[in-house]
């Protein structure tokens, strides 16, 4: 049985690679992936993976936001991107989804916060408005 | 046409006072899910036992309750069906500690542990919520337990009584009438309730069969207790998440009514199954089990529920609340785990055994190893009187029955004392769904206690005290009424008493 959980391999792989030279960083990821893909523990991986992007991420100081609009009109996200990496004040990895459920507005994710200013919401946030009026 | 454009000015203006913000919260996401647990990366600011709401792709939600805190992960147990949930749905805090709707509202209704109405009679009205866990009373709100709580069933009100906040265990096989008892107890307050004690119940069903539930609702209703009682129903076929809170809900809803004051009785059917689904989602949870699988916390489990069971003093406002765990053993085996932890909890237990069901004895109390640890200080000064004799009568009885074999070979002594048992033990027997008011359960046991039922055959003792008793009803209504308004037997009243016996006696053919 495993004993290390995803984000302790994920900070283990990252000490094991600090400072290395791009080759030896190659042939400790291949060997990781060859063992754990062989042993069918693909989806542990996919955890170690997303552990240690939030690990390089935070090191960078970069922030992962995930934003959900109605419709991907490009030069109006382009707009949107740039807003949002201001107010996030530092680095950050934007990451665009449609959404044609919100109607209007958008919905932005930064780590463990959501920010939702669609109009889905503010209907929702109506209704129990009259409800409870 | 006024009353129309009324509603649309209403709407216009409330329309008009909206003010939408900008939705802030914390959000996680699931990264595994399955038999009623989901595992959540992020929500790092999750609070113990909050509620989270998981967004289906559907556009629904599923509650989910925070049960284990790890330091990347959290793991919830899903209250709902958690077939439509998948991988990577996302889920919302909702700041709010798990709670349940509680009030008048939910008095006469059948609901899940999570306030819902059951019995398709509309949406439940409440006006408040308390929530699920609860730190239980502390010792300077509370009062000795004092007051009896009767269950209108002579074995128990008169050798094993019952004070209002106690906790008193039913413990015993499959089908000994663990229930039969507890239901009995529902169905005696609706006397007591006329009588001017006002004594809410609240049945809590912890993994029964729907249709065993539905044929006691209907029985409630028929018997007009239902105005009185709420039903917590976590069925066989709802998920160990709800099985697991029903308990808890029901207290809650308890608690309500008793910190206005009000006396309740809550009925916990059954605590074996509680600690079953307790120990599936411990098990899921992946948390370490410990003696016959069971996490290492099931003690507190039904401790801190239990502790809950109190009877408050007058500057917090008097109310009770007194708690029947009920409890399956296998094989009488009342050393065994779960028994032996909620036997240590409680203030007593009233055992009941498979032998004495099959004999015929029934309620099947075995007296012997039934005790209520609070004993007489929760009993009226009447049945004090009858039944201060009446365990040694039994007990003695006990020890002889084993020679009634050998019954032309017995001195006079013990002929008598075997044949007073027998009386007693039949002026013990009562039917399901047939409490009984305390001072007929006095008039019973006196006229047996005193040996004025030595000289009728034992096979006819249940015919003549049912007539006895409605020959009182009939005759001597003032006497039972004096017995019931003082709840005690006073010199006059035990006379007039012996006399209405003995002139009873004299009209039946002996």
């Amino acid at each position: 049985m495993r004993k290390q959980n995803a984000k302790q391999f994920a900070s283990a792989l990252r000490a094991l690679t600090r400072g290395k030279k791009k080759s030896e960083i190659d042939t400790i990821v291949r060997s990781v992936v060859g063992r754990y893909g062989v042993t069918g523990q693909m989806k542990f991986l996919a955890r170690v993976w997303h552990q240690l992007h939030d690990i390089l991420n935070s090191e960078k100081g970069v922030a992962r936001v995930a934003v959900r609009v109605p419709s991907c009109d490009k030069k109006r996200n382009r707009a949107l991107t740039g807003q949002i990496a201001k107010q996030v004040g530092r680095d950050s990895e934007i990451s665009i989804t449609e959404d044609p459920s919100l109607i209007a507005g958008a919905v932005v994710t930064v780590g463990d916060k959501r920010y939702d200013g669609s109009v889905k919401a503010r209907i929702r946030q109506l209704r129990k408005h009259l409800q409870r009026n | 046409m006024s009353q129309t454009n009324y509603i649309l000015e209403s709407l216009k203006t409330q329309i008009q006072s909206f003010k939408g913000e900008i939705e802030e919260s914390d959000v996680g996401r699931i990264i595994e899910v399955g038999d009623g647990i989901a595992r959540i990366l992020g929500l790092s600011g999750a609070k113990q036992s909050e509620m989270l709401e998981i967004e289906t792709p559907h556009g629904g939600t599923v509650t989910a309750v925070v049960l284990n805190l790890e330091e990347d992960t959290i793991g919830a147990m899903i209250l709902g069906d958690y077939m439509n949930i998948h991988e990577g749905d996302t889920v919302k805090s909702t700041g709010r500690i798990l709670e349940v709707p509680v009030g008048d509202g939910l008095i006469g209704r059948v609901v899940s542990p999570l306030g819902e109405a059951l019995d398709g009679k509309g949406a439940i009205v409440s006006g408040a919520n308390y929530p699920v866990e609860k730190i239980a009373p502390g010792v300077i709100t509370r009062k000795g337990v004092h007051q009896p709580l009767h269950t209108g069933i002579k074995a128990i009100d008169a050798m094993i009584p019952v004070g209002r906040g106690q906790r008193e265990l039913i413990i015993g096989d499959r089908q000994t009438g663990k229930t039969a008892i507890a239901i009995d107890t529902i169905i005696h307050q609706k006397h007591e309730r006329a009588a001017g004690n006002d004594i809410l119940c609240v049945y809590v069903a912890i993994g029964q069969k729907e249709g065993k539930i539905a044929k006691l609702v209907a029985k409630l209703q028929e018997e007009g207790a239902m105005e009185y009682t709420t039903i917590v129903l976590a069925g066989a076929s709802d998920p160990a998440s709800l099985s697991y809170l029903a308990p808890f809900a029901g207290c809650a809803m308890a608690e309500f009514f008793m910190d206005q004051g009000r006396d309740v009785l809550v009925v916990y059917d059954d605590l074996s199954k509680h600690a079953v689904a307790y120990r599936q989602l411990s098990l899921l949870l992946r948390r370490p089990p410990g003696r016959e699988a069971y996490p290492g916390d099931i003690f507190y489990l039904h401790s801190r529920l239990l502790e809950r069971a109190a009877k408050l003093n007058k500057e917090h406002g008097g109310g009770s609340l007194t708690a029947f765990p009920i409890i399956e053993t296998q094989a009488g085996d009342v050393s065994a785990y779960i028994p032996t932890n909620v036997i240590s909890i409680t203030d007593g237990q009233i055992y009941l055994e498979a032998d004495l069901f099959y004999q015929g004895i029934r309620p099947a109390v075995n007296v012997g190893l039934s005790v209520s640890r609070v004993g007489s200080a929760a009993q009226t000064k009447a049945m004090k009187k009858v039944a201060g004799r009446l365990r040694l009568e039994l007990a003695q009885y006990r020890e002889l029955a084993a020679f009634a074999q050998f019954g032309s070979d017995l001195d006079e002594a013990t002929q008598k004392q075997i044949n007073r048992g027998a009386r007693l033990t039949e002026i013990l027997k009562q039917g399901q769904y047939e409490p009984m008011p305390f001072e007929y359960q006095t008039v019973a046991l006196y006229a047996g206690v005193n040996a004025l039922f030595d000289d009728i055959p034992v096979e006819k003792i249940k015919k003549v005290e049912q007539a006895l008793h409605e020959y009182l009803h009939i005759n001597k209504r003032k006497l039972m009424e004096t017995i019931a308004k003082e709840q005690a037997l006073s010199e006059d009243s035990e006379q007039r008493l012996k006399i209405a016996i003995e002139e009873y006696k004299k009209t039946i053919p002996i």
